[in-house]
């Protein structure tokens, strides 16, 4: 007990000692958080430690969690005088910017026109995201830290973010709609500009918990509940804008046309979302549920034999509140209604579901009554 | 023994085979490595292509993003320098432009005169085209002009 306690005494002492001898006299605009979010700031103080001054060779790096490889961890030489000059020139750098915009915001103080207080706020928020882009501590944060966990009224965690969204997520996200046709099977097209992302809460099993990956094929219990959506903007968004959510299955067969028909399986209005509350959870649902929902979540069914069927997701801004009157589940126009809503397509999701021995449970638990089976039928015509 | 590249490879061995008996070596080859250069060659040779790459750096989360940030400082220092470069040049041209036309006003003659087609006056071959840089042989001691007589 003694022996541990003194142990844990001289480990501490000597970090501190460390922390001393590195310690870096300039006191710049990035270290300076009186007038800068705390966000910004990194939060390990152990990763802090040997980001910002030196990695502490009988500790190792803070970021790798295995004790013996963080031992034999050896930095590049001259690492750290390198960064520290190049730390100070970046900062200098951010200084000029942040004096530009003590410049903007006094011109916007003065500004009368909305056009003029427009372009100011565009240029401040540009100017923001230059002087904090290159910041050691925020690419770290968006890097290595939870993304959920940032601090999205920042314009520079969402500049970064954008980044990584265009990089892969929206790539995937695009490939699916043009590969399963969700485009222009439902709508013409899309000119993305917000992440959709969206996730089944009420699963246990992880495989499913997790936030979907556009084009996966779903079991009907998976999907039994009302999805949580995350809709993320990227520009700034100062009073909340207005939402629609509409979930569609183009693949509903009609056996009349011997062909497909479009159903609408979810639909919700005139949601308000900004930066930070981004997110239609089941909390949100509970609460203000009734308010924003025009047709309540029915998850496909698909009977057996039927095809594939795509449940595709469609997000629209609203320029202005809605008013919905009675829309009918089944034979739903989106085309019509996006145009005679005055709506615009901002971002998309897909995930698609066939028949599976879950079905019949959902379908009793909605009360949809028994499925049918489909099988093929011969032709009237001649076979030749 | 001069022949045209254009004839058949065939009949240019047949025609000229003492070269082939003059590049022919019988017996044991002889090669000028050493001994212990020949063991490295040997051991190399038995190793895959992807065993001669230099070993990947690992480096820990602090240090790549300190990687980052002196490439970014890097790369800010080269604009810099280069802005630097620009403005210097915009203000010779500048001041070029400037004295031209005062010297326009003031003396049109002498203004025709500066701005004359020189015919037939090029760049000497031999000069060296200004660089940034010394050359690495900064002087010729034994120069002789070409066409002197």
């Amino acid at each position: 007990m003694l022996q541990a306690k003194s142990g844990v005494r001289i480990a501490t002492r000597n970090v501190a000692s460390f922390s001393k001898r590195f310690q870096s006299t300039s006191s710049g605009i990035w270290t300076d958080f009186s007038k800068r979010s705390a966000s910004l700031k990194l939060n390990s103080p152990e990763v802090k430690q040997g980001l910002l001054h030196k990695i502490n060779p009988e500790e190792g790096p803070a970021s790798i969690s295995d004790y013996n490889r963080r031992l034999a961890y050896h930095s590049p030489e001259d690492i750290d005088e390198t960064f520290k000059q190049a730390y100070e020139l970046l900062q200098q750098e951010a200084e000029v910017k942040y004096k530009e915009i003590e410049g903007y915001k006094k011109r916007l103080g003065e500004a009368k026109s909305t056009k003029e207080v427009e372009f100011l706020k565009k240029s401040i928020d540009k100017l923001l995201v230059d002087a904090e882009v290159k910041n050691p501590e925020v690419l770290y944060n968006v890097e290595y830290t939870d993304v959920e966990l940032l601090d999205k009224s920042q314009p520079v965690y969402r500049h970064l973010l954008k980044e990584k969204w265009e990089a892969y997520d929206l790539m995937i996200t695009m490939q699916r709609l043009e590969q399963l046709h969700m485009i222009p099977d439902t709508l013409p097209t899309l000119d993305p500009k917000v992440d959709v992302k969206v996730k089944f809460p009420h699963n246990v099993k992880e495989e499913f918990a997790d936030w979907v990956v556009p084009g996966t094929v779903l079991p009907a219990f998976a999907v039994s509940q009302p999805p949580t959506i995350q809709i993320q903007e990227f520009e700034t968004v100062e009073e909340k804008n207005l939402y629609s959510i509409v979930l569609v299955n183009p693949d509903t067969p009609d056996l009349k046309t011997n062909s497909y028909s479009t159903t609408l399986q979810y639909g919700l209005a005139n949601v308000p979302l900004d930066n930070v509350d981004n997110v239609i959870d089941t909390s949100k649902l509970f609460s203000q549920g009734e308010k924003f929902t025009f047709k309540d979540y029915q998850p496909l069914v698909p009977e057996k034999n039927a095809q594939t069927q795509r449940a595709c997701l469609w997000v629209f801004r609203q320029s202005e509140e809605l008013t919905l009157g009675d829309i009918a589940r089944e034979n739903f126009d989106i085309r019509d209604f996006a145009s005679k809503n005055n709506l615009t397509a901002v971002g998309a999701h897909i995930w698609r579901q066939r028949f599976d021995r879950s079905v019949n449970y959902v379908r009793n638990k909605y009360g949809l009554g028994e499925g049918r089976v489909f099988r093929r039928v011969r032709g009237t015509a001649p076979v030749v | 023994m001069f022949k045209p590249f254009t004839t058949p490879v065939s009949s240019r061995l047949a025609s000229s085979g003492a070269v082939i008996l003059k590049n022919f070596v019988r017996g044991k080859r002889q090669s000028n490595q050493s001994a212990s250069t020949k063991k490295v060659v040997n051991q190399l040779s038995a190793l895959s292509a992807s065993r001669k790459q230099p070993k990947l750096l690992n480096l820990c989360n602090e240090d790549l993003i300190k990687h980052k940030t002196i490439v970014n400082a890097w790369n800010l220092f080269k604009r810099k320098v280069q802005q630097r470069k620009h403005l210097q040049l915009k203000k010779q041209y500048k001041s070029i432009y400037n004295a031209m036309e005062d010297l326009k006003q003031t003396s049109p003659k002498l203004f025709e005169l500066a701005n004359a087609q020189q015919e037939g006056k090029r760049f000497p071959l031999e000069m060296r085209i200004p660089t940034d840089y010394p050359p690495t042989q900064p002087w010729v001691y034994n120069y002789s002009p070409k066409n002197k007589q």
